[in-house]
């Protein structure tokens, strides 16, 4: 009896907390890259002031990238944000994708998007 | 005539149990069955928690139990043996008679037994089979799964931002950020005493992989190796209860050649012919 007791406890102890949002570090994973993008194509900002805001964002990107890649509750949701993530990894993990081609992270996220200069020259503005 | 009639019934009861074997098992089952709870346990204790249950059940407690009278029935038959071997006349002709009876009767347990066995083997069988089946069904529906598929997606994903940690730290230096977040410093701290822990885990005597000799091996493969024994196991048992027919066909043909013995006398016994007066032996009386 005292055994299962103590199974049952070590069980508890080891299952995830219901409470908690399994997909927390993708969520902040997806603000912190979009943050990053703004602070890159955001005119108002100076050369200077934008060195330093991409500088600390890219930071936390390595991190919570890592964070992701090592988070299971992340895979265990099976949720479409994560299913999209993980199919579309250039574009998930921009900062490691970009060290492995060698590339300014901002360079390699238009790349993958097909976003090359002529291409934006040819553009036209106009309604959807 | 008494005599007659009870050699022809015994007679006729061993040839019928040459062929035929009835299983008197009637509150003496074994119904194993191949719960989630057994699945869950490892390959090699599997087996233990099987064998365990059929010991405690009513028809192992029935064989032991036969086994007993078997012993019994043994020592019976060869106090007989030494009796028969002093006796004479009709002293001997009804040990002979109590010898067949004996031997009867001891392959009449034997016979339980052999059956009871085989019952409680084919069970046995069947739980294997379903366990077996089971595990491949959770291997397969595991491997499936979509959240399978993505769990390997991202061990792809984290092998692939492996080869370019370093790489990424280097930038991280180039551009003025030498100190490491706190994530990191954090992470590489527990990192080696993760390892330690997993190491830990994985020497552990109740993880550890079931094995086949000294080779470990997964729990699908050591239950098809059990299927292997049982199927050894019938195939001895089917060669045992040959014997068993063998044995019981000697003892019928005991109790016919006793049988024809009382009736007709031994081998030895001539036949005696009446005296008949012959014509040639009379003949002369008449010329």
């Amino acid at each position: 009896m005292k055994t299962i007791l103590i199974i049952t406890t070590i069980a508890s102890l080891l299952s995830t907390p219901a409470f908690a949002n399994s997909l927390f570090s993708l969520e902040n994973l997806e603000r912190e890259r979009a943050a990053l993008l703004s602070a890159q194509l955001d005119s108002s900002l100076d050369l200077n002031q934008r060195q330093k805001k991409v500088q600390s964002i890219y930071r936390r990107l390595v991190d919570i990238e890592r964070m992701v890649l090592r988070d299971d509750r992340v895979t265990s949701s099976n949720s479409p944000l994560a299913q999209n993530a993980f199919d579309k990894y250039e574009l998930t993990f921009l900062v490691h994708s970009s060290a492995e081609k060698k590339l300014p992270p901002l360079s390699h996220w238009m790349s993958e998007l097909h976003l090359t200069t002529a291409n934006i020259l040819s553009a036209k503005p106009g309604h959807r | 005539m008494k005599t007659r009639i009870i050699m022809s019934t015994l007679i006729l009861t061993i040839s019928f149990s040459c062929t035929h074997f009835v299983l008197a098992s009637e509150g003496r089952n074994w119904d194993p069955v191949a719960s989630d709870k057994l699945i869950k346990l490892p390959a090699n204790i599997i087996e233990k928690r099987i064998q365990q249950d059929f010991e405690a059940s009513p028809m192992a407690l029935h064989i032991i139990d036969l086994e007993q009278q078997m012993q019994d029935k043994l020592s019976q038959l060869k106090s007989l043996r030494e009796l028969m071997t002093d006796s004479e006349g009709d002293d001997l002709i009804n040990q002979r008679f109590e010898l067949v009876q004996q031997k009867s009767a001891y392959l009449d347990l034997m016979q339980q037994a052999q059956n009871l066995r085989q019952n409680a083997l084919s069970k046995k069988q069947g739980v294997y089979e379903t366990v077996l089946g089971k595990l491949r069904n959770k291997n397969g529906r595991i491997s499936q799964s979509d959240v399978f598929q993505l769990k390997q997606k991202q061990a792809e994903a984290r092998q692939r931002m492996q080869k370019v940690l370093a790489q990424v730290d280097n930038g991280l230096m180039h551009s003025g950020l030498d100190q490491r977040s706190p994530y990191a410093d954090e992470f590489a701290l527990n990192l080696a005493k993760v390892e330690d822990l997993k190491n830990a885990i994985s020497e552990h005597k109740a993880n550890a992989s079931p094995t086949l000799g000294d080779v470990e091996v997964t729990s699908e493969e050591y239950v098809r190796q059990l299927l292997m024994q049982a199927s050894t196991e019938q195939s001895l048992l089917d060669q045992e209860a040959l014997m068993f027919s063998y044995m019981a066909k000697l003892v019928a043909l005991d109790a016919q050649a006793l049988e024809y013995e009382i009736s007709y006398g031994d081998e030895n016994t001539e036949l005696t012919q009446r005296n008949r007066t012959k014509p040639a032996e009379v003949a002369d009386l008449f010329l």
